[in-house]
């Protein structure tokens, strides 16, 4: 939101601004004080990150301890193990989930008839409207070992014993990095498929004149038309990678997979809501934001360097 | 322009690659609708793929008829309806303010934006909503906190900001007030953003339970998606950790069948009103895009 254009007009006494400013300010009321509530006082809260919470006491009561919880979770094994979890499949979803949508928006735009096209595009955009609830209970029964249809095949055609897939460490982020391009690749195809749309046909016609095939086509003008979205998503992707959306992982892990698929949303979680660790789980709430900070601040400057295009 | 030989080749190749997508997206979702009408007996043999064997309606007839899924969807429709009404109200008065000239209008837009980069973090909120604020187990708190979203404070506003001022100039010359030319000159003239945003809160309000998960402590206030989340995962999680049910679920282990027609029943209303509004989102996602 840019700020507002300096005033160029007369300066009034500030009583008279004041006064005719009052009805904008009783517009904005309701919206200030909503965020003040539920987005400001908890940013303040954050003050028990550096105290011993406890409910009993209040925020205000109880004691301060300085960075002990810092250094407690920072010298904890399993708080690394979570950090390490969530890098790893963070850099999967990097490797596999990005690309996706990118070479489906290509072979999209090849597509002759515009009515398959249409109905293609409407038909991948399906499961960004499912809630992940309803997502994971389709991942649970297609990997079921008693109903699912996958278990199913494996028994009937490799006569393979029933696999508790979504128990077993080596499955576990696989499921997860599928089901969520699953989810999410037909949405985040349209950026490209407006960016493909934006590029001058002139450019194709001119390359067919000159002998181009469709592939030298693609390498050499619909590839750089996507660059700088491309460029600018992946900064974007890359500035949160020491962030997992909860509710994914929350409902598909349990206890037997732990080892690889405890991120940090749903370890603090556990720790905070369920084991009401409040101060210890705000400490790495608040060591989180500044790492995301730095992270997007970053990639914020290498997608200004590189595609000439930035956030702020 | 003619065609190579490769060209069309690739034709072929590429519409299959569409058909395979095709089949990939919907292969669960036709799958859960078999298991949700087929016989039990075909279920535990695992022969059921994407059509119904042994059909048949019963768990159908039981989810209706489950009292927690009946309340649960009661209260989906309460909460999406008055959320999706009071987001669409705030959001409309705050982006036409910050459309307008008055005293100490960069702090207030700073007041905004800041929120888009900065948060309190889930403990902290959860300490102020629970504790401080003493919302827990409240209507109000799967709702308040969800009426304010910034960015589709920043859409609306720059939608505003296309009307010519000669509007606003001859609704004042009428004697109207500022609300009166947000509700009945501004509201009007923006409705198809207005409707595009309202899906959008729509849909955030219809698939809501983590709120519900973290502040409502006993059934009354669950959502639909929340009842689904215990119907189907609190049973396999139970298998494995020490996962506690509630002595009223316990008794009612859902079966298969039952769980997969929950999951039809949830999730088909947007199923079938999502084509309709899809090029709302699409339109929202690439001008979020260009505006940042």
């Amino acid at each position: 939101m840019q700020a507002a254009s300096p005033r160029t007009t007369q300066k009034k006494p500030l009583s008279v601004r004041f006064k005719k400013s009052i009805p904008y300010y009783l517009l904005l009321l309701p919206g200030m004080l909503l965020l003040f509530l539920f987005n400001y006082m908890p940013i303040g809260g954050i003050v028990i990150a550096f105290k011993d919470f406890s409910p009993f006491k209040g925020i205000w009561g109880s004691p301060w301890v300085g960075l002990k919880h810092f250094i407690y979770f920072l010298t904890n094994e399993s708080f690394w193990r979570v950090m390490r979890n969530t890098i790893i499949i963070n850099f999967y979803q990097l490797i596999f989930g990005f690309p996706f949508p990118i070479f489906f928006a290509l072979m999209l735009n090849e597509i002759a008839s515009n009515r398959f096209k249409k109905a293609i595009q409407t038909i991948s955009y399906l499961p960004h409207f499912l809630s992940w609830v309803v997502v994971a209970s389709l991942v649970t029964n297609v990997l079921s070992p008693s109903e699912g249809i996958v278990n199913g095949v494996l028994e009937r055609v490799f006569g393979i014993e029933p696999i508790y897939f979504l128990t077993k460490t080596e499955y576990f982020r696989g499921i997860i990095v599928v089901s969520a391009i699953w989810k999410n690749f037909g949405m985040n195809s349209v950026y490209y498929i407006a960016s493909l749309a934006g590029i001058d046909t002139e450019l194709y016609e001119a390359a067919a004149i000159d002998g181009a095939g469709r592939l030298r086509q693609t390498w050499h003008i619909t590839l750089p038309g996507l660059r700088n979205i491309i460029v600018v998503l992946l900064v974007l992707q890359m500035g949160s990678m020491i962030t997992i959306g909860f509710e994914q992982i929350f409902l598909l892990y349990n206890s037997m997979v732990y080892d690889v698929g405890d991120v940090i949303s749903t370890y603090t979680y556990r720790l905070g809501i369920v084991n009401t660790q409040f101060s210890l789980t705000s400490a790495i709430g608040v060591t989180q934001s500044v790492v995301n900070f730095i992270l997007v601040y970053s990639a914020n400057r290498i997608s200004r360097a590189l595609a000439g295009w930035s956030l702020w | 322009m003619k065609k190579t030989r490769g060209e069309i080749v690739f034709q072929y190749f590429d519409v299959l690659f569409m058909i395979l997508i095709l089949a990939i997206i919907l292969f669960p979702v036709l799958n859960v609708i078999s298991l949700s009408v087929s016989s039990r007996d075909a279920i535990l043999n695992k022969e059921v793929s994407i059509y119904p064997i042994g059909f048949n309606l019963a768990a159908y007839e039981d989810v209706m008829s489950n009292t927690q899924f009946k309340r649960s969807l009661l209260n989906n429709v309460f909460l999406t309806v008055i959320g999706t009404f009071f987001a669409v109200i705030v959001t409309l008065m705050t982006s036409f303010a910050l459309t307008k000239e008055f005293l100490a209008k960069k702090i207030i837009s700073y007041y905004f934006v800041i929120t888009m980069y900065f948060s309190g973090g889930l403990i902290p909120t959860y300490i102020i909503v629970a504790n401080v604020l003493k919302l827990r187990n409240t209507y109000a708190v799967l709702i308040l906190p969800s009426l304010v979203s910034v960015f589709y404070i920043i859409v609306m506003r720059s939608q505003i900001e296309t009307m010519p001022s000669s509007v606003f100039e001859a609704s004042y010359i009428d004697g109207a007030n500022e609300f009166q030319t947000v509700f009945l000159i501004v509201l009007p003239m923006i409705a198809p953003t207005i409707a595009a945003i309202s899906m959008f809160f729509a849909l955030s309000f219809w698939n809501m339970w983590y709120n519900v998960m973290i502040y409502i402590d006993h059934d009354k206030h669950w959502t639909l998606q929340y009842f689904l989340r215990v119907v189907v995962f609190e049973k396999f999680l139970s298998q494995y950790s020490s996962t506690s049910l509630t002595v009223e679920f316990e008794e009612m282990i859902p079966e298969q069948n039952f769980r997969n027609a929950a999951v039809v029943m949830v999730a088909l209303p947007i199923v079938c009103i999502y084509p309709f509004v899809q090029k709302y989102f699409v339109k929202g996602i690439i001008s979020g895009a260009v505006k940042g």
